[in-house]
């Protein structure tokens, strides 16, 4: 599978002593094991891993890729059990399997490695080859993971090995007698044990002395010994001959078919466990909820070869673009056949190999068959000769040879009669293109003289329109300076107009104001009177001048006298300041003159005031130790009398330290007093603490005496405060004094120099007073005058003005005109000269009127269709000319060829069905026959298997067909019936299983199973990319299709019918009482009464409906006279026959139906297959005839199998043209239990109602 | 002849459940051909080498696509061809172009050239009840005394053609020689219908009374078999009269 290029890793590997010993005894030891091969190809197998152990591995050794290694242990695979360290592997043991074993699986990895027992430190294991290892899955882990999904499968498996375990069986039997038809046999005499007798059905017979089993047994009756077996087709033949009959007369029962077939099924189970899936994500694919799928690979929309539909085009193209797995749910006649033939042929196309693989053969060979013809699809069938149909025996391998021919022959044969015709073609068209030619030629001709033309006239035009251009521009120019001349003139003429009215104005004024002398006298006489004016308002601002003086002097003498006051009264404060005795005479003078106070004085008050405290607590201190003497004296008086000594205590009061305030002082000698004054007898004890109370205070009073200073000290320091703070205050007044003498000295002088200044002023006056006059209004007149003076100037200086301005203007205005006559002239010139050039211009114009006209023809285009004609003429011509000179090659040799293919006989085409056979690309096989051993090994994988029918097959199978592709594309229809086991249905075995065993593991499973399907849980998950259901149905008339429309309306596109148009398309041709030609779904009512009802077998367990038989019956010979009477009426073909199934959803109802086919009806026009419903899904046919058995009243009981919508939807989906269904509308649509079902019948009533297809009996029998 | 029936009903008397409603007797018309023919030996070479080397001979071919354009035959088979040619030597590369070896020139030569052998000849039987060419008899057919009518249903067949002999011999007469030739039938030189021979045949007309079902059986003397093609052809036209029949005759009797 995988053949890339790989790089090889050198390996470092030591052996274990075990690992030593193993291998010799394989033969070889270790060194020449090694070099056998330059480089091993091994295949990896990863242990699990634990955390108390190194990572270990297994190398497989492959018994392919190394040959001298597999030539050396004869094709055995050695395995090197490792254990992985970075810088060796360690190989703990050697063991070896057998030749077969596979090596490579999806498990284990490839690498090439070089093995060196050097073990050196410089080149340890490769990285990447540990880190393969590290990152690669654990193969126990893997096959864990598949055995625990796979388990749910194991129910399917159960069953059909239910009975597995039979030992062959071999019994004397007396003869054989056969049915009528030679299909089957009854073997009678048989002796077997009472056990065996149970277990004979479905076993495969053979008889001793034939070499193929005969059949397989259907029924066994113990008591009569006879064994009934179905015969397999190839026997008939000596059946018929009688030589089946052989002896010894020995019969041999086995199951080895069944057992065989288990098998299988469960090597798959091994082998997707074993990694050995083609797909290495088939497990995860299949058993994830998600199934991981790859996103598609975008592809273009290929070329189809089949007429597809868009839902059939989207199927082909997602199939060919999905990676892994593709699912297509086909509705019944959606052409799903068709979509697998156009895969198959696209695959083919793109060189890639697909099986075609179903669960029964006739699915297939239908398949196949209905694949394109093409030489690129190779088809091959595989799988037993005898089971394979018409449709597929083409196909296999001693045929292909006779299929390959056929085809090329067809094809060869119609080249070459098509080339035969193409003969006589070639000359006619020959003749025919050259004719054209010739008559292209003039043409060609005419266009090209027609371009000549063109061309001149082009250029002709050119010119033209440049003279044209250049006149333009000039005309342009003087335009432009027409404009210009224009313009000044009417600005010179603007200008004139202005300087003649402004000279005119001026001129004018000049005349009528009077002129610049007048106007100087004047302004000179009002000078005069100017400076007159001036100097009597000088002297007025003088008198004023001196007035202010005298004011002043005058205040700066009375300033002089309130300073002399001021230092007169500075001299009498401080003489009372020196005489001042008490501090608060100062203090007052202090407050009186707001003196300042500066920090000594302050300082010196401060420490008056102290003093002055010091001195009053003295006194006060003084006054208390006299009271208390006094006290004390009297009270030592009184003890002294009483000759009580006292000095101890005096002594002991020394001591004592206690403090007393003045009041309690006060206190104590009040109590004193009065306690002396209050008592007559005084005891001396008694005085005694007041006497030492005394003594205390007193001593109190001493010791703060002691703390202060003497009463001399502090008057003495009073005194010298004092006198300090008077010399303060005199230094102060002084400085007052002396401050206010300056003042009153520069008041003098103030004084002194204002009077000089007046003096002056005075003088002054007195000088002006003489030379001028005193005028009153001076100011106001000043003011006016000089007004009058400024405006004369003004005057003077307009006048002036103006006169220049005329002489300006006049001079300017001279100018102007003489400009002015100019511009006329070279405006006249310029009108001349435009003149000229509109004339020339036109004239122009109109020579380009008739070049234009040739202009606007298109010769070139006509000359490049002519041109194009021609080559594609010539090459035409020269595809003629190889045609003809290919020709008679190819048909000589395609001549030759075609008769040697028409007289090829087996052994030519013996060569050619070899290639074929190695070049096949579509293999078709059944889903179990793809993993027989031949099989595999002709075909170990494909690139994309393709499974028709899913639905149909049970998942064990479908594994099978699925281990081989890469690619999985699934075709089925979850909604048509499940897979039959045997000729029993899942839900019957499951029943019968039931019955004979409570506890059968899996059955839980199973049904689950039996609910959604593989193939609808993967139709359901995949995301869109992935799958595609087939919406538009092709088989049946649309009025049919109208009874199954709601089994797909939980999809996502609604069931379509892609007939154009149905009633001619599926016209059933038929005229009968019953049937008319516009009836399509008849359903035939059989009423719920017990002349009606469903019967059982005796000792059976299925049911058929003797009324229905009859029915049918009547119904088949309308049927057939309607054919006769269709033939008659020209409406069919005088050989063609009516296709028609019969179908039941009993099994007994259809035999009963055979036999009455066969036995009692003889029916000329009509081709009849009966068969349950189950059998026929896959098929299809004109008319279908459904019996539908069930009918009775019975509460406890239901409608069976006709329960699942499935079975409902096969049987209504059979039919093309006709369907009638024969049972019971009170029992399906009223009777059955459950409302689904109810729901489900009713809705097929209502269709055959609605198209007026309801038959009652009674109508029936009226009929009939 | 007594023998035979007496054997036969026998075997079918072996099935206790069935009844021999009616035994008949006649007989089928089976036409014998003399022909005349000739087969010619030629290589065994297959016809697509043949092919092959022809068109390498004729035209200049490059590519195996070339060819299989010519002969509409897959390319790979070509290119198969191709490969197992130049490896046998047959053909070569010329400046790209394909060409015969000495050889290959040879083996051609003696594929195409066919060696006439002398003519031959043999009888055919033909059955046209079956439309069937049927081997020479192996024994006798055992005679009957009485003169028997001709089978009821006896049609008669367009006549055969000369390619249809041909096939028939082709089938029969082409051999694989050793030392790499075959021999094959090339044409039919003539045909005629010598006689026309009567081939005796016993139907049992066959009544189930545990299925109810009327069948026939019909032995026919020429093949020794059970011959299905009568039997169908009898039942198809008789089988619901025997039924109205003997069912009716049940009736009376019962």
């Amino acid at each position: 599978m995988i053949k890339k290029h790989m790089t090889t890793y050198r390996c470092p590997v030591t052996l274990t002593n075990k690992a030593k010993d193993k291998m010799r005894e394989l033969g070889l030891d270790e060194h020449s094991f090694f070099s056998l091969e330059k480089s091993y190809r091994v295949y990896i197998e990863k242990y699990p891993q634990a955390a108390d152990r190194l990572l270990s591995a297994a190398l497989f050794f492959d018994n392919e890729a190394n040959a001298r290694m597999a030539e050396k242990f004869s094709g055995l695979v050695a395995v090197l059990h490792c254990v992985v360290e970075k810088d060796r592997f360690i190989a703990t043991n050697v063991t070896t399997r057998a030749a077969q074993t596979t090596v490579q699986t999806n498990w284990r990895r490839p690498v090439d490695v070089t093995f060196d027992l050097n073990v050196r430190r410089e080149s340890p294991v490769p990285l990447d080859l540990l880190n393969l290892i590290h990152e690669m899955p654990v193969a126990k882990e893997s096959s864990a993971y598949v055995k625990k999904r796979i388990a749910s499968w194991e129910g399917y498996l159960k069953i059909q090995e239910r009975y597995a375990d039979i030992p062959d069986m071999t019994t004397r039997y007396s003869g054989l007698t056969f049915n009528g038809d030679f299909s089957r046999v009854t073997i009678t005499g048989c002796q077997l044990g009472e056990k065996e007798w149970k277990s004979l059905k479905d076993l495969s017979v053979k008889l001793k002395g034939i070499d193929q089993d005969i059949g397989k047994v259907v029924k066994s009756n113990r008591t009569a010994r006879t064994v009934e077996v179905e015969l397999h087709g190839y026997m008939e033949e000596r059946a018929r001959q009688q030589r089946l009959d052989v002896n010894p007369k020995e019969a041999v029962f086995s199951n080895f078919a069944t057992l065989s077939q288990v098998k299988r099924l469960r090597q798959g189970f091994k082998h997707l466990e074993n990694g050995l899936a083609a797909n290495p994500e088939l497990e995860r694919l299949l058993f994830e909820n998600k199934p991981p799928v790859r996103v598609p690979k975008k592809q273009a929309t290929p070329q189809f070869y089949n007429r597809l539909n868009e839902f059939q085009k989207e199927a082909v193209i997602g199939a060919m673009s999905a990676e892994d797995l593709y699912v297509i749910q086909g509705p019944p006649g959606t052409g799903k056949t068709t979509v697998i033939s156009e895969i198959c042929l696209q695959n083919a196309k793109a060189g890639l190999r697909t099986l075609v693989a179903s669960q029964s053969n006739l699915a297939v060979d239908n398949a196949l068959g209905r694949l394109l013809a093409n030489k690129d699809i190779r088809i091959l069938r595989v799988g037993r000769t005898e089971s394979i149909e018409e449709e597929g025996k083409k196909f296999i391998e001693e045929n292909v040879g006779q299929y390959w021919k056929d085809h090329t022959l067809k094809e060869v044969s119609a080249q070459y009669e098509t080339r035969k015709n193409r003969i006589v073609e070639i000359e006619d068209e020959w003749a025919a293109n050259e004719r054209e030619q010739e008559k292209l030629q003039p043409v060609l001709a005419r266009v090209v003289a027609e371009i000549e033309v063109k061309k001149k006239a082009e250029k002709r035009v050119a010119e033209i329109q440049s003279m044209i251009d250049e006149q333009k521009k000039e005309l342009h120019a003087a335009d432009q300076e027409q404009r210009t001349v224009q313009q000044l003139m009417k600005e010179i003429g603007a200008s004139l107009h202005s300087l003649n009215a402004s000279i005119e104005e001026d001129e004018t004024f000049l005349r009528d104001e009077p002129d610049s002398d007048t106007i100087q006298r004047e302004w000179d006489a009002n000078r005069q009177i100017i400076q007159r004016l001036q100097q009597s308002v000088a002297c007025r601002e003088l008198e004023d001048e001196i007035d202010e003086k005298k004011q002043a002097i005058e205040q700066v003498s009375a300033e002089c006298e309130k300073w002399a006051g001021a230092v007169k009264q500075m001299d009498a404060i401080t003489a009372k300041v020196e005489a001042a005795k008490q501090i608060d005479g100062l203090k007052w003078i202090m407050l009186e003159q707001n003196m300042e106070r500066p920090f000594s004085v302050q300082r010196l008050i401060q420490e008056l005031e102290e003093v002055r405290g010091e001195i009053s607590q003295l006194e006060k201190l003084k006054k208390y130790h006299d009271k208390l003497n006094q006290a004390i004296l009297y009270v030592e008086q009184l003890l002294v009398r009483n000759r009580i000594s006292i000095s101890q205590l005096q002594q002991r009061v020394m001591n004592g330290s206690s403090v007393y305030t003045a009041v309690e002082i006060d206190q104590f000698l009040d109590e004193l007093r009065s306690k002396l004054k209050g008592t007559s007898n005084i005891y001396p004890q008694m005085l005694f603490p007041y006497l030492e109370g005394l003594y205390r205070r007193r001593h109190f009073v001493r010791k703060r005496v002691e703390r202060l200073k003497p009463y001399e000290t502090y008057k003495k320091m009073a005194q010298e405060a004092f006198r300090m703070l008077k010399q303060e205050m005199i230094e102060q007044l002084q400085q007052k004094k002396r401050e206010d003498t300056m003042s009153y000295h520069k008041m003098l002088r103030e004084m002194e120099e204002q009077r000089t200044k007046l003096l002056s002023l005075q003088n002054k006056h007195k000088e002006m007073m003489a030379s001028s006059e005193q005028i009153p209004n001076a100011k106001e007149m000043l003011h006016q005058k000089e007004g009058e003076s400024l405006e004369l100037q003004n005057k003077k200086e307009h006048l002036e003005q103006v006169k220049n301005r005329v002489e300006i203007n006049s001079q300017k205005r001279a100018k102007e005109t003489i400009q002015l006559q100019e511009a006329e002239q070279k405006l006249e010139q310029i009108e001349g000269r435009l003149k000229q050039l509109h004339t020339t211009i036109h004239q122009k114009e109109e020579e380009q009127v008739p070049l234009n006209k040739i202009l606007s023809t298109e010769p070139e285009r006509e000359h490049e269709k002519v041109l194009k004609q021609l080559a594609s003429l010539s090459f035409t011509r020269e595809s003629l000319k190889q045609e003809r000179q290919k020709l008679p090659l190819f048909q000589s040799i395609q001549g030759t060829w075609l008769s040697l293919l028409e007289e090829a006989n087996d052994h030519d085409l013996d060569e050619i069905r070899k290639l074929y056979v190695k070049h096949a690309n579509v293999i078709g096989t059944t889903c179990v026959a793809s993993a027989r051993k031949d099989f595999i090994d002709s075909y170990p994988g494909f690139d994309v298997v393709i499974i028709d029918e899913v639905s149909k097959a049970t998942p064990p199978e479908l594994l099978l067909p699925m281990l081989k592709g890469k690619k999985i594309i699934l075709v089925g229809d979850h909604h048509q019936l499940p897979p039959l086991l045997g000729n029993d249905t899942l839900e019957e075995t499951l029943q019968e299983m039931a019955d004979e065993s409570e506890n059968f593991e899996g059955k839980s499973e199973l049904k689950k199973l039996l609910k959604e399907s593989l193939f609808e849980r993967l139709f359901k998950n995949l995301p869109k990319s992935n799958k595609t259901m087939l919406a538009i149905q092709y088989r049946m008339h649309e009025n049919i299709m109208a009874a199954i429309t709601p089994f797909y309306e939980q999809e996502n596109d609604q069931l379509r019918c892609g007939l154009t148009d149905s009633d001619s398309e599926r016209d059933h041709l038929l005229e009968s009482t019953l049937i008319q030609r516009d009836n399509h779904l008849l359903w035939l009512d059989m009423p719920n009464e017990p002349a009606f009802f469903e019967e059982r077998m005796k000792g059976g367990k299925s049911l058929y409906n003797p009324a229905e038989l009859r029915e049918i019956g009547a119904l088949l010979k309308e049927l057939d006279e309607a054919s006769a009477q269709a033939k008659e009426a020209g409406r069919m073909k005088a050989d063609e026959k009516k296709s028609i199934g019969v179908i039941s959803f009993y099994g007994e109802q259809v035999k009963r139906i055979d036999r009455l086919i066969h036995q009692e009806l003889r029916l000329r026009h009509l081709t009849i297959r009966t068969g349950t419903v189950d059998r026929f899904q896959g098929m299809e046919m004109d008319v279908i005839l459904l019996s539908m058995v069930r009918n009775h009243q019975n509460k406890q009981d239901d409608i069976g199998f006709a329960k699942d919508y499935r079975r409902l939807n096969v049987a209504l989906s059979r039919a093309r043209e006709l369907l009638v269904l024969i049972g019971s509308t009170k029992m399906f649509t009223e009777r059955t239990k459950q409302e689904d079902t109810r729901h489900m019948y009713t809705h097929v009533l209502e269709a055959a109602k609605k198209q007026n297809g309801l038959r009652t009996l009674e109508e029936v029998k009226l009929h009939g | 002849m007594d023998k035979l029936t007496k054997r036969l009903r026998a075997i079918l008397l072996e099935n206790p459940a069935v009844q021999i409603k009616e035994l008949a007797m006649w007989h089928l018309p089976v036409i014998t051909f003399d022909v005349a023919f000739y087969r010619v030996k030629r290589s065994k070479m297959d016809i697509l080498m043949k092919m092959v080397l022809l068109v390498f001979e004729q035209a200049d071919i490059r590519r195996a696509a070339n060819l299989s354009e010519m002969l509409l035959v897959e390319e790979l088979f070509i290119a198969d061809l191709i490969e197992k040619m130049q490896r046998m030597g047959l053909i070569r590369l010329e400046k790209e172009i394909y060409k015969l070896t000495q050889k290959g020139n040879e083996q051609l030569k003696t594929g195409i050239i066919d060696e006439e052998m002398a003519e031959e000849w043999t009888e055919l039987f033909y059955s046209p009840g079956h439309d069937e060419f049927w081997p020479p008899i192996t024994e006798l057919v055992p005679g009957t005394d009485e003169e028997l009518p001709l089978y009821r249903y006896a049609n008669h067949h367009d006549s055969i053609k000369a390619d249809r002999i041909l096939q028939v011999l082709s089938e029969n007469e082409n051999r694989l020689e050793e030392n790499g030739f075959q021999t094959v039938v090339a044409d039919v030189t003539s045909f005629d219908q010598r006689m026309v021979e009567q081939v005796p045949c016993l139907e049992f007309r066959m009544y189930n009374k545990e299925q109810d079902i009327f069948y026939a059986r019909v032995w026919n003397t020429w093949l020794e078999r059970w011959d299905d093609t009568l039997e169908t052809q009898v039942e198809e036209q008789e089988r619901v009269e025997w039924r109205e029949k003997w069912a009716a005759a049940a009736e009376l009797s019962e």
